[in-house]
């Protein structure tokens, strides 16, 4: 017997304005913006110290920024993704969140 | 966006300024002048931090005076939005985050005032100087949006001047310029202690 599938359970917490406009299948990306002020090196020293990266793909990422206006620096989980663009404001990044389409 | 003002010079067109300010608490520093340290160099020790007594002034006064834009949630530079489509999710952000921004920054502003010294020659941990370098990093947005970021060719400082006639501005762009300038030599020094560890991770 195949098992009966099983109905999406609704949850009522749920803010139903903000859920209509959110995909739960779907991933953040964190995206960094071209700015005019930053530094190139303290650009690649945070996303060094911030995302681990090794100075050669914090280099690259950092002249997709400049070059092409922005760049995708991480993704994952709505709390992992407010967390990341927190920490780049924080450091005085121009940083925003979208869904992934 | 400016459009002679370039992401990633901080204002600054022309060569990386020179070591002039930090160098590593361990041994000398031997790479030339405009290279990246060596990791050996900025192995965990920490560094040495050098200012003239006009630096350290200048610093002191631009740490007070916009000590109050770190505060000011609707400086959009400094408080960026991070959902630009969607309002609702932005406020639950800003809600969420604006006040540990402000304290976060806040705290770093502390060390930076209270590390910078009264003899000039200061000796900072990694994480001291990485607060320096937070901290500079907004003081040098919020000057640099009070001076509607423009781009400064230093090799042609008069005609950079001509865009600063008045006495007070002149003075900004002396503070947002030094900022740029520790800035520039702090990022490169976290870079090497950075670079360091990764490869002792792999």
């Amino acid at each position: 017997m195949s098992p009966t599938p099983l109905a999406p359970v609704q949850d009522p917490c749920l803010d139903e304005a903000v859920d209509e406009d959110i995909r739960i299948d779907r991933s953040w990306m964190v995206i960094v913006w071209d700015d005019p002020i930053n530094l190139m090196s303290y650009v690649v020293y945070v996303f060094m110290k911030l995302f681990g990266q090794s100075l050669e793909n914090a280099t690259q990422l950092m002249w997709q920024v400049h070059n092409e206006g922005k760049a995708v620096v991480s993704s994952g989980t709505r709390e992992k993704a407010e967390l990341d663009v927190f920490r780049l404001h924080e450091h005085g990044l121009w940083a925003t969140m979208q869904q992934d389409i | 966006m400016g459009n002679f003002f370039k992401f990633g010079n901080g204002g600054a067109k022309g060569q990386p300024p020179e070591y002039r300010h930090i160098e590593p608490v361990a041994g000398e520093h031997e790479s030339p002048a405009n290279e990246p340290l060596t990791g050996e160099e900025a192995s965990g020790m920490g560094a040495i931090l050098r200012l003239s007594s006009t630096e350290v002034k200048l610093l002191q006064l631009y740490s007070k005076l916009l000590a109050d834009d770190f505060e000011d949630a609707d400086n959009p530079r400094l408080y960026p939005e991070a959902h630009l489509e969607n309002p609702k999710l932005q406020e639950e952000f800003a809600d969420l985050t604006q006040q540990e921004l402000q304290t976060s920054r806040l705290k770093a502003l502390n060390t930076l005032t209270a590390t910078i010294a009264a003899n000039n020659h200061q000796t900072l941990t990694c994480e001291q100087l990485g607060n320096w370098a937070m901290s500079l990093s907004v003081l040098h947005l919020a000057l640099g949006a009070k001076l509607e970021a423009k781009g400064f060719a230093l090799d042609d400082l008069e005609s950079v001047l001509e865009d600063f006639p008045d006495e007070d501005d002149r003075f900004e762009l002396a503070a947002y310029l030094l900022m740029a300038d520790i800035l520039e030599e702090a990022s490169r020094f976290l870079v090497s202690q950075l670079t360091l560890e990764f490869n002792e991770r792999h």
